[in-house]
């Protein structure tokens, strides 16, 4: 097996990146594939909550690399989808314990034994960010529509541009009633100030902070917008390039969309 | 034919001296007796003069006129023979020096930085002279130059011409939307995000930074002539 190293990256923080990790790397493993996700964010480790694997948590990414354990050992197998494990982060190191290359050597390990390795990339382009990026074969940017987020976004965009890296677009947390109001900038907005390849858009989904709480992820509840978004995504990344990009719509109640029609609305 | 009625040679007092006007297809032998007639009507006149030679046609005989100038200064004691040329007017020989300058290309080297693309939030782009970003130039991007900027895209982010000095610059964008904008050491604020796409050029008037439509002003087209910048 070789895997695919795919890093998740924001520059901002509190976008969404824990979250769309954790419900990408469900759905992929959905799909019937091997998948790993890898809490990247040392020192403030937040993926195991999210998959509600914290109480499981024996050995951890640190360990793995620095051999001091197993890299079996520190592989907590989901409690519902069967091929999906996470390596969790260290809660007592900083991310200086990590090195570039030692991240390169530890995925190039995993790469046998795992379809798809999706790294949590913590927020921020310091040494983080860079062992992230180090084995990352493919970065996906996730971006809310907000001006500040655009922004990191940007940069961190260029960065991975400089190491190769052409990396797709998330636009998370989507209002469609605040956009058609003009209060939010559309995805087309954000599109085109980072103009990078789109790979989808994710409603704001109440669902998904009950999944965060409860550690269910929103792939498996029915009826979950962001869920079925997340699901659209791993298929795009799993190669389907025929399912399209839904935009998030305002949904207009049976008697506004006749009273448009007759042109009450 | 009508022009063996005419004589071969003419001469004219002119303001420089004496104007002799010939016709080249004439015989050399029948060219000289002819010279030599007018020239003895002309007697005294003719010494020390200057002649000018006129073919009537816009071709060089340089041996005839070799031949004819050394039978003048041998026979007729002239003091010099020239070739007829159009006198050059005064007004046009001003004209035709820039025009000159245009035709042979020898315009002096005017140097820009010229990219290509997209300029996101955290780069930096340094000119020594002009830059020219074909693309756009992402908030949170600056671009600083010693002399002008010019964006065909959208400016979003922090433009910087003229630097550190020159007021001179300016700096344009197809869609201009800049964070802050600073020309020599003049500085101006953005005004904000609008949806319109308007090309705009910023400039220094009277110690304040003024920015005007392209389309409604093009401050260029009011130089008579092109000028390098």
């Amino acid at each position: 097996m070789n895997g695919k190293v795919i890093v998740i990256t924001s520059g901002k923080g509190g976008v969404g990146k824990t979250t769309a990790t954790a419900s990408i790397g469900a759905a992929l493993a959905l799909e019937g594939k091997q998948v790993a996700v890898v809490d990247m964010d040392i020192g403030l480790r937040n993926l195991d909550v999210v998959m509600g694997l914290e109480n499981r948590i024996v050995f951890n990414v640190v360990d793995a690399i620095k051999g001091k354990c197993k890299i079996k050992q520190a592989a907590i197998k989901d409690r519902r989808i069967d091929s999906l494990y996470l390596f969790p982060a260290s809660q007592s190191d900083n991310k200086d314990v990590l090195t570039p290359e030692s991240m390169v050597r530890f995925c190039k390990d995993l790469r046998k034994e795992f379809d798809y390795i999706l790294l949590d990339c913590p927020a921020g382009i310091e040494r983080g960010f860079e062992n992230s990026v180090a084995p990352a074969d493919e970065a996906l940017v996730i971006c809310t529509p907000e001006v500040s987020s655009v922004r990191d976004a940007d940069r961190v965009i260029g960065l991975l541009l400089s190491k190769s890296i052409t990396p797709r677009l998330i636009v998370n947390r989507i209002i469609p009633e605040m956009v058609e109001r003009g209060d939010m900038l559309s995805h087309q907005d954000v599109v085109d100030v980072l103009s990078i390849e789109l790979i989808g858009l994710v409603e704001m989904d109440d669902q998904v902070v009950i999944a965060t709480n409860t550690g269910i992820s929103p792939v498996l509840q029915k009826g979950s917008k962001a869920g079925e978004a997340f699901k659209r995504i791993a298929q795009r990344l799993n190669g389907r390039k025929d399912i399209p990009i839904e935009v998030p719509q305002v949904n207009k109640s049976i008697w506004k969309k006749i009273g448009q029609k007759l042109g009450l609305g | 034919m009508q022009t063996n009625d005419e004589p071969s040679a003419r001469l004219i007092g002119i303001r420089e001296g004496l104007l002799l006007t010939l016709k080249p297809e004439t015989p050399l032998v029948d060219l000289k007796a002819e010279i030599e007639r007018v020239f003895q009507q002309a007697g005294n006149l003719a010494r020390n003069a200057k002649v000018v030679i006129d073919w009537g046609n816009d071709q060089e005989y340089p041996e005839l006129e070799q031949e004819i100038a050394a039978l003048l200064v041998d026979s007729f004691q002239v003091a010099m023979v020239l070739r007829h040329q159009e006198p050059p007017k005064e007004s046009l020989a001003r004209d035709r020096q820039p025009r000159r300058y245009d035709i042979s290309r020898s315009w002096q080297r005017s140097d820009a930085l010229i990219l290509a693309g997209r300029i996101r939030s955290g780069q930096n782009i340094e000119g020594r002279h002009h830059v020219v970003i074909l693309g756009d130039v992402n908030p949170g991007a600056e671009i600083r130059a010693g002399g002008d900027i010019i964006v065909l895209g959208t400016l979003g982010g922090v433009a910087l011409a003229g630097h550190p000095e020159n007021e001179d610059a300016f700096v344009f964008a197809m869609d201009f939307k800049p964070l802050q904008i600073q020309i020599g050491r003049v500085i101006a604020i953005g005004t904000g995000p609008t949806m319109a796409k308007t090309p705009e050029i910023a400039f220094v008037q009277n110690g304040l930074i003024t920015v005007v439509s392209y389309v409604n002003e093009n401050p260029f087209s009011k130089y008579p002539y092109p000028m390098i910048r």
